[in-house]
């Protein structure tokens, strides 16, 4: 991989970051409803006062001038200011993004780990009992929807076994290690939702890429020299499924950030999702704006470094 | 021993602590406690513990809150209010300069709270106990947008606060009213009640707001105990199933209280042939009111009154006037008389299964009387939209007039249903254009005493069925849940629901 090359990729991710801005800037405008609306929705309100709210957020401006001045903050570092929560978006965003990604990183990262070591297990013992099991399940839970799933798991050990708080973060009476034991006790649920949704699913990916690594002739190479099987499997089998498997977590690690809306809106988990909903909701244009961004930004950025990841992981692939 | 003795103690005195913890739950969020700058419902509520305002509403009746009464001042309009004994959260006495300040505080901030800005020009204090409200113009919605909605804040608290549009108020914010601040956490609000106000329980500690993103998993906190009463309209089809198996929910209870919104069928006034009261009125007989109850809200509701004003709004509602009912072959008649040339209209409608259900079933009674509909349904915003734009001919709709039955001014006086720039100025979207009915609808706003608003809005009602600018549907039932398992003593009031000053005062704990 050439420097010139990496030069490139970052100028391109640059551009692509720049036009994902600008785009999502036309599309947030172009939704239907006023946002100052909800400020003057009496219907005793007078049209002076109206424009007096849309002159203190800027709304009473042509939507270009609106665009540069957006730019110029961007640029800065400064979204613009929430019109919900009347601060800074990027403090708000900061605020929820630690409760998101503790909801999501835990069991996104376990379940990656135990999808990877049974994924190469059971694509080594194709067709075998468990292989069938983990693809049954994977197929079934692909079909479930998640908060169906979610709301069963609440059923039975929230609602009748009465074994986790039924929704919440924190008790609002929990004090120092108990607050600590209290966001263990709320976040368990959620966290084996997630960990159960994805797990079957991303081992039946590693399976499939194990069997076609198995097919490959160094394999029959290493066999012919005497390896055993557990050797296969961690040099040569484990190693040549990282590289596609980096493009799956640093894609995945995007996703989290975007936050799990339908699982934080189940257990009331203020996270980043509950943020985009509520953002949407009351048409919070900078907000909204800034969820997306972030969630656009660590895309682009999460696949820039799993391309490069990957060229130092793979020696076949080349860049020039 | 000792130890367990100990532990027994403990475990005692947290059993009687949380047995005096009232725990409800708020769907939204809580982003801030600043009474200028209330975005959702939950923090709505909140603030409406936290702090009082001068005057209030009670079954459709402005009684005194903060003030003892009111006197209006036609020749100055201007209002005069007598404060009661009252003390803020800190200790401090509620004085004239606070209420001064409170107001004031609005005009110099330029605070966007409803549409005070438009029509108050300041306050003044008479003495350590009066104070004087002066505004432009003087009608019943001054006191609506003014005494009764804006809060009384501690002048030596706000007047160290420069820019209040940015001031979240968490830290320790400081009303009068009977619950004080304790704690804010993402997901609660913790706050106790305030011994020194009048309405304060007895017997109850403090109460927890839990902030909670779903009904059903609220629903089902209730259900388990976590919850005691939920701050929303349960669903009607899950109030039945709760009402029809209370082995199943033994220990939740439905309140049915009167609603305060109604359902309306709005007409196209500025169109050819809704303007004309005879195809107005064929559209009123044609519809099964008691149907779209029973079928559409499985009963919980109330057909809708003659004269638009719900029940709720007691001291004003004329029951004389009556309640809408179908009359097909009157219906026909009308049809008859009208100018209506046969062709399809069409019923704008937003996306909501309730609506949609309803306008199903409004096409089918017209279809039987020979007027042709097609639904024309939009999302929430669309709908604001084409309502602005006066852009259908037929639209179903909702007033809120259960607390401020005056506000019907606002949805059919004409002056608010003029056109400017392609769009309704007000929220006249019919266009409603009676001058009989401008004239009724400003009696209502000149009548403050009780005497003079039974007889204004009597009058308004009975021209309200004659004319029919709009066809009143129906009314939902309010429907709150709550919970006998940690509590006893729930007082329901028809009008104000489960969650009241009574309750809380009869509250005691299960255990």
């Amino acid at each position: 991989m050439s420097f010139s090359y990496l030069v490139k990729r970052i100028i391109q991710m640059l551009l692509t970051i720049l036009v994902a801005v600008t785009v999502s800037f036309v599309l947030i405008r172009a939704l239907p409803g006023d946002p100052a609306e909800r400020f003057y929705g009496d219907p005793r309100i007078s049209e002076e006062v109206k424009q007096e709210i849309k002159a203190a957020f800027g709304l009473d401006k042509p939507v270009l001038i609106q665009y540069l001045s957006f730019l110029k903050q961007f640029f800065k570092g400064d979204l613009g200011v929430s019109y919900t929560y009347n601060r800074r978006v990027v403090g708000v965003v900061l605020e929820r993004l630690p409760w998101t990604l503790l909801l999501t990183a835990v069991p996104t990262i376990l379940g990656m780990i135990a999808s990877l070591n049974l994924g190469v297990y059971i694509g080594c013992k194709r067709n075998s009992f468990v292989d069938k099991l983990v693809r049954y399940v994977a197929f079934a839970l692909h079909s479930v929807p998640t908060f169906w799933f979610a709301l069963l798991l609440v059923l039975l050990f929230s609602f009748k076994l009465g074994w986790f708080p039924l929704q919440g973060m924190i008790d609002p009476s929990a004090r120092g290690f108990s607050s600590f034991i209290s966001l263990l006790r709320h976040a368990f649920l959620p966290w084996l939702v997630i960990f159960v949704v994805n797990v079957p699913g991303f081992a039946v990916y590693v399976r499939n890429m194990v069997i076609s690594i198995l097919n490959e002739e160094f394999i029959v190479t290493a066999k012919a020299k005497g390896l055993t099987e557990r050797q296969i499997r961690k040099r040569h089998i484990l190693r040549n499924a990282l590289g596609p498997l980096f493009s799956m977590l640093t894609l995945r690690i995007a996703g989290m950030l975007g936050g799990a809306v339908l699982i934080e809106t189940i257990f009331s988990w203020k996270g980043m999702g509950l943020l985009v909903l509520e953002a949407s909701r009351n048409s919070d244009y900078p907000l909204l704006q800034a969820t997306i961004i972030i969630t656009i930004v660590s895309v682009i950025v999460a696949n820039f470094l799993a391309d490069v990841l990957q060229a130092a992981f793979d020696p076949r692939v080349r860049f020039e | 021993m000792r130890r367990f003795l100990f532990l027994a103690l403990t475990v005692l005195i947290s059993t009687f602590v949380f047995s005096s913890q009232l725990n409800v739950a708020v769907l939204g969020e809580v982003r801030s406690l600043n009474p200028f700058l209330v975005k959702s419902s939950a923090e709505r509520i909140v603030v409406g513990y936290l702090y009082e305002t001068l005057l209030t509403e009670r079954s459709g009746q402005i009684v005194g809150a903060l003030a003892e009464d009111f006197q209006v001042d036609f020749s100055n309009n201007s209002l005069i209010l007598k404060l009661r004994d009252r003390k803020f959260h800190d200790g401090s006495l509620v004085t004239a300069d606070d209420v001064v300040f409170s107001f004031n505080y609005i005009l110099q901030k330029r605070l966007p709270l409803g549409p005070i800005l438009a029509y108050f020009t300041g306050a003044e204090k008479i003495d350590e106990k009066t104070v004087k409200l002066k505004f432009r113009t003087m009608n019943v919605s001054m006191l609506s947008f003014a005494p009764m909605a804006i809060p009384i804040i501690p002048k030596a608290v706000w007047e160290k606060v420069e820019k209040p549009l940015e001031f979240p108020n968490i830290e320790k914010p400081i009303g009068s009213g009977v619950l004080m601040f304790e704690k804010l956490t993402p997901q609660s609000v913790v706050m106790k009640f305030f011994k020194d106000h009048p309405d304060a329980p007895q017997a109850l500690d403090s109460m927890v707001l839990h902030i909670v993103q779903d009904e059903t998993m609220g629903f089902l906190g209730l259900v388990k105990g976590d919850y005691d009463y939920l701050f929303w309209n349960l669903d009607p089809e899950l109030a039945k199933q709760v009402m029809e198996n209370p082995n199943k929910y033994p220990n939740v209870k439905v309140a049915l209280i009167e609603g305060g919104v109604v359902n309306v069928m709005l007409f196209n006034h500025r169109k050819s042939p809704m303007n004309d009261v005879n195809f107005r009125k064929a559209v009123l007989y044609a519809l099964n009111y008691k149907e779209l109850v029973e079928r559409v809200y499985s009963g919980l509701a109330d057909v809708a009154s003659l004269g638009l004003i719900p029940k709720r709004a007691k001291a004003v509602y004329d029951e004389s006037v009556g309640l809408v009912q179908q009359n097909v072959s009157m219906a026909k008649e009308l049809l008859k008389k009208s100018n209506y040339d046969g062709k399809k209209l069409t019923l704008l409608v937003s996306s909501d299964r309730k609506a949609m259900d309803m306008a199903e079933y409004i096409k089918l009674y017209l279809k039987n009387v020979g007027i042709q509909v097609e639904l024309d349904v939009q999302g929430p915003e669309g709908l604001t939209t084409k309502l602005k734009k006066a852009d259908f001919d037929l639209a179903l709709y909702s007033y809120s007039l259960g607390s401020h039955p005056e506000m019907v001014f606002y949805h059919l006086h004409s002056s608010r249903g003029e056109m400017k720039d392609g769009q309704v100025v007000g929220f006249n979207y019919g266009g409603v254009n009676i001058p009989e009915l401008d004239e009724a609808l400003q009696a209502i706003w000149m009548a403050f005493s009780e005497k003079d608003r039974v007889e204004a809005f009597s009058k308004l009602q009975k021209l309200l069925a004659e004319v029919v600018p709009v066809v009143p549907l129906l009314v939902p039932v309010d429907i709150e849940a709550y919970s006998v398992k940690n509590f006893t003593g729930w007082i329901v009031s028809p009008t104000e629901g489960a969650m009241n000053v009574e309750t809380l005062k009869s509250l005691k704990p299960a255990r």
